[in-house]
């Protein structure tokens, strides 16, 4: 053996133990919790705002930087942008670096990555208990933003998650309401059918069309006899596999598949079919957000985008899903916090209030007349002045996880590769 | 190999100084040798930094029930259990072991076919290599975009297939359970036959020209003449496409997150796939190590078992 290979071999052992004592530090740091709050920049005017990008029109965050900067011309806010698909990946990842926007997009409850309950229970969220924060969380929606009784979450809208429907497409092919019972609902599929369209389009490949469709459906099934559905979950007092409102909710997809109510080849439905079929006409209505009515609407004229509740057996037992969508957080470690914080009091004022869901074509957080919608809202206005909604059911729950195998399932429904029972099976477990 | 000579070791390393002996200094050459240890200690540190530190770091997150942020805890071999007990995982190890075979064997055997036909003879060779080859450069994430349209339900190939008067050949083929696989693995293999080919031109150009012709003037045939004289000369093309090929096959990412994102109902999913949305999409970091580290073994085994089997036997004798 030559005295270069000793040389080598003598290093290589104090080295492998160098590299895993070198791991192990590094691993340990990132146990740790955040460090302690950053000194405060108090004299600074400028921050950054993290959000999704917007996929067409508008961007309501960009709305919302304008007019802060117009009406505080001595303020500039950088806004950065991130795709839809990797914006939660993105901003827990720059929130473990440290190196995250001052403010940013959350969801409220705990269902996402980037759930507020998820984010403030890391250390990762400043409290606004000092700010208006608290008058915008809807009644009933404290727990989605409160963690220790300090609020961590300012909402940004309220929109309501049910159809988006033609209704002028509708009309023309002989349907002269939006059907009001289920029975009504298979009776017009059939009459869709004769007319060469479908009476609905969904994006079966795609998991967030795939299971926003599925809450929709578990309105009237589960979460209307039962709003506190989830928290049973929660103690195990229920199962997805063993309650019948989950297992007809989901069953509904084969009914209607059987009755021709979707385009043809739903489970190869993606976004692009969605837009395609809704404004090119050949479908009457999609589960998708509310605001879409209004970007929708501007893409064709000649329909008649309404936002709509999906019809129960009995239409006393029809409700919608409402609640606040999106929120703005501030970063723990932020030195901007004194300019976050303007910017989120300018969000809650009467003049910035009504930027954000202007642009987003859903309601004010708070405050909203459900007696002076837009027409737009006029088939759920009822069941809002009633109170007869529930809350988005995924943000309650327990990890992105069994939101992504309700998604996951419904295709399978549609190819056969599945039953209601696997999936249910799937979301139990992944809860 | 006798070109370059093996110079003694102990001509070149100074001797120790005996006790009690003035040392003198140290030859010239001997300080170059340690020297350059030294040299590549940045290009060291940097490939440890990089590549084996991080490597052992995300590997250890594998014993941990890391969400990808906050703390976490170590939980042993948990994440293991969980992976033997999970159904779709071996469903996906059942499919990445099928890509990564058929497409090995598909892309190298027609990939052997167009340089053998390309090599010599067709006038128009030049640019036929480029067009086969054009593929190869481009980014297979935009390459699986543009099959994800041409594959839809109302896409152009259904519509080519329709005014053919074949609509019992239409399909949903990425939403389809049992097509969608083999219309990933077209477009894998569409993509990369040109690299293949590439790699068998380059071997193929070092096949002397007299031997395939003194055989063929002893009357062996263009098959004969392909297995005895052409395969043999081209053992170390074969080795080294093969081992890309496999490599490639095995890690498949891109035209699965693509096309089906490992739809239908898991129907396409990999490794890599069930990693990404277990680490990235379900937020279980520490689920998706455990799963790297069961992928890396895989791959070590496939590669090593593909290396033996298309080793040279002739080396060394």
């Amino acid at each position: 053996m030559s005295q270069h290979s000793r040389t080598l071999r003598r290093g290589i052992k104090p080295a492998a133990i160098a590299l895993l004592a070198a791991s192990a530090v590094v691993l340990a740091g990132c146990s740790s919790t955040p460090a302690a709050a950053p000194t405060q920049n108090t004299d600074t005017k400028e921050f950054t705002l993290y959000a999704p990008v917007t996929e067409s029109g508008e961007s309501p965050y960009k709305a919302l930087a304008d007019a802060f900067m117009k009406a505080n011309p001595d303020y500039k806010v950088t806004l950065d942008e991130a795709g839809g698909d990797s914006y939660g990946q993105g901003l827990t990842t720059k929130l473990q670096a440290g190196n995250a926007a001052d403010v940013f997009e959350v969801q409220p409850g705990r269902g996402q990555l980037y759930s507020i309950l998820t984010l403030a229970e890391g250390g990762y969220l400043l409290p606004l208990d000092d700010t208006d924060a608290k008058t915008t969380i809807p009644t009933g929606a404290e727990g989605q933003f409160t963690v220790d009784d300090k609020v961590y979450g300012q909402s940004l809208d309220f929109a309501t998650a049910g159809l988006v429907a033609n209704l002028a497409l509708m009309q023309k092919d002989g349907i002269a309401e939006f059907p009001t019972t289920y029975d009504e609902l298979i009776k017009d599929c059939g009459i869709a059918k004769d007319k060469g369209h479908s009476f609905f389009v969904i994006a079966a490949s795609v998991v967030p069309n795939a299971g926003f469709f599925s809450l929709v459906f578990s309105g009237d099934t589960v979460y209307g006899p039962t709003p506190d559905w989830n928290e049973q979950r929660e103690a195990d007092k229920v199962t997805f596999a063993d309650d019948k409102g989950w297992q007809e909710a989901l069953g509904r997809f084969t009914e209607l598949q059987d009755a021709g109510c979707f385009q043809e080849s739903p489970e190869a439905g993606t976004f692009d079919t969605i837009t395609n079929a809704l404004v090119g006409e050949t479908s009457y209505a999609g589960a998708i957000p509310s605001g879409a009515a209004f970007g929708l609407g501007g893409a064709n004229p000649n329909a008649n985008f309404v936002v709509e509740p999906f019809p129960a057996p009995k239409a006393s037992d029809t409700i919608i899903s409402a609640s606040v969508n999106y929120a703005l957080a501030i970063n723990a470690k932020s030195p901007n916090q004194v300019a976050a914080k303007k910017f989120l009091e300018y969000a809650t004022s009467s003049e910035g209030a009504t930027v954000y869901p202007s642009v987003s074509g859903n309601l004010p957080a708070v405050g909203a007349d459900f007696t002076k919608l837009p027409p737009q809202f006029a088939g759920v206005a009822t069941l809002l002045q009633d109170g007869k909604t529930y809350p988005l059911p995924n943000s309650s729950w327990d990890s992105a996880e069994v939101y992504n195998a309700l998604g996951t399932g419904v295709q399978g429904l549609f190819t056969k590769q599945a039953t209601v029972k696997d999936v249910l099976e799937a979301m139990d477990a992944a809860w | 190999m006798t070109a370059t000579q093996q110079i003694p070791l102990d001509s070149v390393v100074p001797e120790r100084p005996e006790p009690g002996r003035k040392s003198r200094p140290r030859p010239r050459r001997a300080l170059t040798r340690y020297g350059s240890w030294w040299w590549a200690m940045p290009a060291l540190l940097a490939v440890l930094g990089v590549h084996y530190v991080a490597t052992t770091i995300g590997g250890a997150y594998a014993f941990t029930d890391f969400k990808g942020i906050g703390s976490f805890e170590w939980i042993g071999f948990d994440n293991f259990t969980r992976i033997v007990g999970d159904k779709k995982v071996f469903g996906s190890i059942g499919n990445t072991l099928f890509l990564a075979i058929a497409f090995l064997i598909i892309t190298n055997v027609v990939g052997m076919i167009l340089a053998l036909g390309l090599n010599r003879g067709v006038r128009s060779r030049y640019i036929l290599r480029t067009l086969l080859f054009l593929p190869v450069v481009l980014s297979p994430l935009a390459v699986s975009y543009i099959f994800r349209f041409i594959f839809q339900v109302n896409g152009p190939l259904n519509a080519v297939l329709g005014g053919l008067g074949l609509t019992d050949w239409q399909h949903a083929w990425l939403a389809d359970p049992t097509w969608a696989i083999f219309t990933i693995l077209a477009v894998m293999v569409w993509q990369n036959i040109g690299m293949a080919m590439i790699i068998y031109l380059a071997g193929l150009a070092t096949v002397p020209l007299e031997i395939e012709e003194a055989a063929a003037i002893d009357g062996a045939g263009p098959w004969a003449r392909f297995r005895n004289i052409t395969l043999p000369l081209l053992q170390p093309a074969v080795a080294i496409s093969t081992t890309l090929t496999l490599t490639q096959g095995l890690k498949v990412f891109d035209q699965v997150q693509g096309m089906t994102g490992g739809g239908p109902y898991g129907a396409t999913d990999t490794l890599s796939t069930v990693i990404y949305r277990q680490t990235f999409a379900n937020g279980q970091f520490g689920y998706g190590a455990a799963l790297s580290l069961v992928f890396t073994v895989i791959v070590v085994i496939a590669a090593a078992a593909q290396l033996f089997l298309t080793r040279d036997r002739n080396a060394g004798k």
